[in-house]
């Protein structure tokens, strides 16, 4: 029987939560992804492998919500996560959210699982030293309806921040579907997170302030991108064997993909503008129309985004919010 | 062209790959160049390639889908899909006016650029679906606002005027500091097919682009000519196209084998820094050939052998490219099939996906970007006051204290427009030191340069697309064509191009343009019908245009400062009609009452869109009938009503002044309120003037008695003879004194 077509999308930061505990021994094989789990927890002290991490009893927010912990955590998780989806699904394109590009990368066959756990690793240690935050919002309504009236009222938040000078500095980080990340200095996300009103949108509560991530994808992270092109100069970056789409929706194919457009949008481009998943989605759809919108493990976080702009594209002819969980075309496992 | 041929087609490229002996040895290096002393990589030949099948693939759906009953245009790309370079070397702010064969361009030129999508962009527009993101649904065009392709139709090489307007206007903005809607030192790329080449709207866009050359302006345009050697059944000769244009004055000639993917590249490579380093116009001729017909209903066997066909065939450029990666090793054939059935997979999900799509549905959905500005959303800028002094000599027109005449006055509007509108420029046929045959544009030169108000070469066409492409470039293009007579002979720019593009491109490009007539009959000083000419038929037929028709000064400067703003602030194509006879007319009701010269509007003040002028002697309460007129119809109106008068028929007259958006309400207020209706239209009887179109609305409502007088069917002969056929004030007379003697309903 044919399998599915499938766009998969691979999930960022926040993704790897209490209900993922153990994720990848569940899903763990042997093989390259296996082996390069093998060399990241011989790279760390005893007790503090990704395998134990992952193994824990509980969840540990200080430990497993830690930067490059969360990072590997998440990275290792969805590539052996992905090896059974491919089992069910024809992939015919690869996105990833922030973090999840880097994923991607691996996930496509751009970097093999090794040298994708070493981008993934490096990042991580490198914006963690840039302090900051991010704070997510959303512009839609419980039946992801946008609401007009709260992108402007963020255009307008951002810019109150910017204008406040002296330390406050905010900036989109992420398109995310219906929700929008910003990023920036402490003082500007405290500021932000001051001036937005509080909205309740189904059991969440918007604004609020992610744990444990930094200002990704803003200026503030130049820093970061100069020291990864001088530390991850040699990565091995190679033709990827399924197609890309990368955070401005732009496709990288099998068959022409440049390795040194790869490496200059993987570690400059990206890590200091705005990260269009939103626009990923939408290319995603529009230019493969596959029978499943597929979101990788761990975690669930990328259902909604990517729902809401299957639902902006009228994937499908889907028309609302019920329709589209009904019929299942994003699909989380 | 049956279904059968473009599986032939399709499997003639599978059938060579998977037969292909493969790499002939080589650099393994996909950033090698693809063939000694080619600038084009192994990888960037694969991305051409991806382009280029994309294309031909888009062309098989499209036929797939016709046949369907799903799409509805399957004018295709086979055969050219080398302009792929082109669309890949050229910066994607270089505005870009294509032909119709541009599949592999644009999907060249949309790979480059963040979040495009085109194969289903592409299949939206083939099945004509309302979120189409170019024309929403409206036609299969190839365009994109972000990417600076203005999009064209299958109106045939029309667009050749309004590009080299294009590339006219770049170094004239950069000189007067004019920011504009494209990077002054872009190129504009244009292309056509080869028998296209042969129209004389074409042939008007060389010659311009030779007379800027020769002129010493700068023109930096690329012209492309796709020669695949058909014009639908007729043959191009093989040496035609080299020998039109290897040595055309002020055009640099370069040739190129579109079967050949490395010339192509480096050739128009060349081209391309040519252009953009002389700003000189540029002709690349690329060879290429025309696979499955002119179009999907083009029967090819009923002009061309099966032989001949098959002959084309074997020389599909695909094969070509295909080779030239297997041979180099910039791909392995297994990867290649794989690519292709990639590529096939993807445009048949998406053209089953668009054609699941809503239509447009309704007529006000379908003319929604035709639909003209609400006049309380047009905004009269006028200059500060320090600033018009300096422009006026410190006599401010309003202050002079002496009414004036039309021509006198439309002079000071125009002034004040170009001080009021810093992007606006006054341009036509002797409009500069000259300051028009009628001085209409006097003291304009004078007062703002040779860089703002300039003469052009002797051409309506060119006039009308150096106006389309300065506005689509920015600018406030405000030209003069000298006469109304002239305007036939390239009136495709008004609606073929200005007047289309909103409709074409979904209100996305707008056209801002104002085109001065001077317009109609009843000159003494200058006869024949060339220069009285009083057909505007043509005109009132173009959706979508503002046409302004004053009779008096102070009207004529309202209107002009409204159509002005209309067009800088909502995109309008503005006409205004001005009536040459009424020039220098000074008086209205006897010799020397100086009736018809009037004070200057005030900064600001202007005629609100589509508001007529009403002339009521007394309270009104007595009228018997009214009269609808407009121009010299309203100068011989007036009059008329006066005798009228005196004969105990009391009479209001209404004077139009738009002719397009015309005033309904007014007419039919002002018509109930008499029950009698004489339209009076100096324009051609037969279709020629709008009285048709007025008596067909007013006559729905059955209590009014309409009539109508109009010029006859004919030219317009010299000298007296021409008072026999256009109305005269005793016609008016005569047919309101028989209309007052009816009784309504």
């Amino acid at each position: 029987m044919t399998k599915p077509t499938a766009v998969l999308f691979c999930p960022g930061r926040g993704s790897y939560g209490r209900d993922e505990l153990g994720f990848i021994g569940r899903y763990r094989r042997p093989g390259p992804v296996a082996d390069a789990l093998s060399s990241a927890d011989a790279a760390r002290e005893a007790g503090d492998t990704i395998t134990e991490i992952d193994g824990a009893e509980r969840f540990r927010p200080s430990t497993h919500l830690l930067g490059v912990n969360a990072a590997e955590l998440i990275y290792f998780s969805t590539m052996f996560h992905l090896a059974e989806l491919r089992q069910r699904y024809d992939v015919v394109a690869i996105a990833g959210n922030s973090l999840g590009w880097y994923t991607a990368l691996a996930a496509g066959g751009a970097l093999d699982p090794t040298e994708g756990w070493r981008l993934v690793r490096s990042m991580a240690l490198l914006q963690g030293d840039v302090s900051g935050g991010q704070v997510l919002t959303t512009t839609l309504d419980e039946d992801w309806r946008e609401d007009a009236s709260s992108r402007d009222e963020l255009e307008t938040a951002i810019e109150a921040v910017n204008a406040h000078g002296n330390g406050h500095f905010v900036a989109t980080s992420i398109h995310l579907g219906g929700h929008e990340v910003v990023g920036g200095s402490n003082a500007g996300i405290a500021a932000l997170l001051k001036i937005l009103d509080k909205r309740q949108v189904g059991d969440r509560e918007f604004p609020f302030q992610l744990a444990g991530t930094g200002p990704f994808h803003t200026s503030l992270c130049e820093s970061t991108a100069q020291a990864a092109k001088d530390r991850l100069a040699d990565l091995r970056i190679g033709m990827p064997d399924t197609h890309l789409i990368d955070g401005r929706g732009n496709i990288h194919s099998p068959w022409s993909s440049s390795p040194y457009e790869l490496l200059d949008y993987t570690l400059t481009t990206q890590v200091t503008t705005t990260f269009d998943f939103t626009a990923s989605v939408r290319t995603g759809i529009r230019e493969f129309n596959p029978d499943t919108l597929l979101c990788a493990g761990p975690g669930t976080s990328l259902r909604a985004p990517v729902g809401h702009v299957a639902l902006a594209e009228g994937y499908h002819g889907i028309g609302t919010r019920g329709e589209l969980f009904e019929s299942e075309l994003v699909a989380i496992d | 062209m049956s279904i059968r041929r473009e599986a032939l087609v399709r499997d003639r490229l599978l059938d060579a790959i998977q037969a292909h002996p493969g790499a002939a040895g080589g650099d393994a290096d996909l950033d090698a160049p693809i063939a000694t002393g080619s600038t084009l990589t192994k990888r960037t030949a694969v991305r051409l390639f991806e382009s280029a099948l994309q294309s031909r693939l888009q062309d098989l759906e499209a036929r797939r889908l016709k046949n369907d009953g799903q799409s509805f245009y399957t004018i295709g790309s086979s055969g050219h899909e080398a302009n792929a370079v082109l669309g890949h070397l050229l910066r994607l702010t270089d505005p870009a006016l294509l032909h119709y064969r541009s599949g592999a361009f644009m999907a060249a030129r949309q790979r480059r650029a963040d979040g495009e999508t085109p194969i289903f962009d592409t299949m939206l527009a083939l099945t004509a679906a309302a979120e189409d993101p170019t024309a929403g649904g409206r036609h299969k065009v190839f365009g994109s606002h972000r990417l600076m392709v203005p999009p064209q139709t299958s109106t045939i090489a029309s667009h050749l005027p309004r590009a080299v307007g294009i590339a006219y206007s770049l170094a004239r903005q950069e000189r007067l500091h004019i920011e504009g809607n494209i990077p002054h030192d872009s190129i504009v790329y244009c292309s056509f097919g080869d028998a296209s080449a042969n129209h004389a709207t074409a042939q008007a866009g060389f010659h311009a682009a030779s007379a800027a050359t020769l002129h010493r302006q700068p023109c930096p345009i690329l012209f492309v000519c796709e020669d695949n050697g058909l014009g639908i059944s007729v043959r191009t000769p093989d040496d035609y196209i080299e020998q039109l244009f290897v040595n055309r004055a002020g055009i640099d000639y370069w040739k190129a084998d579109g079967r050949d993917l490395a010339n192509t590249h480096d050739i128009a490579k060349t081209a391309i820094e040519h252009c953009r380093r002389s700003r000189r116009p540029t002709f690349l001729h690329l060879r290429t050939l025309r696979l499955l017909g002119h179009a999907g209903s083009d029967v090819e066997t009923s002009y061309l052998d099966k032989t001949e066909i098959e002959a084309t065939e074997a020389r599909d450029p695909m094969l070509a490219f295909a080779d030239l990666l297997l041979t180099t090793g910039a791909i392995e054939k297994n990867t290649l099939l794989a690519l292709h059935e990639d590529l096939e997979r993807r445009i048949r999900r998406a053209g089953v996906e668009a054609a699941s799509r809503r239509k447009l549905s309704g007529a006000d959905e379908v003319m929604e970007p035709l639909a003209l500005p609400a006049p309380q959303d047009i905004q009269i800028p006028a200059a500060d006051r320090a600033t018009r002094l300096e422009a006026f000599r410190n006599r401010l027109p309003e202050d002079d204290g002496r009414p004036r005449h039309l021509a006198f006055r439309i002079a000071q509007g125009l002034k004040d427009i170009l001080l009021a509108h810093p992007e606006a420029f006054v341009f036509g046929e002797d409009v500069a030191r000259k300051g028009g045959v009628y001085h209409v544009t006097d003291d304009l030169h004078r007062t703002f340069g040779s860089g703002r108000v300039f003469n052009t070469i002797l051409d309506e066409t060119t006039i009308l697309g150096l106006a389309s492409g300065m506005a689509v470039a920015g600018c406030l293009p405000i030209a003069e064509i000298q006469y109304l007579a002239y305007i036939h002979n390239a009136l495709d720019q008004i609606r073929g191009e200005a007047s289309s593009l909103r409709f074409f491109s979904n209100g996305q490009f707008k056209n801002p343009m104002v085109v001065r007539i001077a317009s109609y009959g009843y000159q003494k000083g200058f006869g024949g019908h060339f220069h009285n000419d009083n057909s505007i038929g043509a005109l009132l037929d173009i959706p979508g245009l503002i046409i302004a028709s004053p009779s008096r000064a102070d009207d004529a400067v309202g209107m002009l400062r409204t159509c002005a703003a209309a067009a800088m602030q909502h995109g309008a194509v503005c006409l205004v009609l001005e009536p040459i006879a009424l020039y220098m007319t000074k008086d209205l009701h006897e010799p020397d009452d100086d009736a018809w010269l009037f004070e200057y509007p005030a900064p600001g003040e202007a005629v609100p869109l589509g508001e007529p002028r009403v002339y009521i002697e007394g309270d009104g309460d007595g009228d018997l009938l009214t009269i609808i007129s407009f121009s010299n119809g309203l100068h011989m109106s007036l009059q008329a009503q006066r005798k009228l008068g005196k004969m105990g028929i009391p009479t209001r007259v209404l004077d139009l002044r738009w002719l397009a958006p015309l005033p309904w309400d007014a007419m039919r207020e002002h018509a109930s309120a008499t029950g009698r209706v004489l339209i009076v239209d100096e324009c051609r009887r037969t279709g020629g003037g709008p009285s048709a179109n007025i008596v067909a609305g007013l006559q729905e409502d059955r209590r009014l008695i309409v009539r109508r007088i109009a010029g006859d069917d004919t030219f317009i002969p010299l000298g007296p003879a021409a008072n026999e056929v256009l109305l005269q004030i005793d016609d008016i007379v005569t047919a309101a004194e028989k209309l007052a003697a009816e009784v309504p309903a």
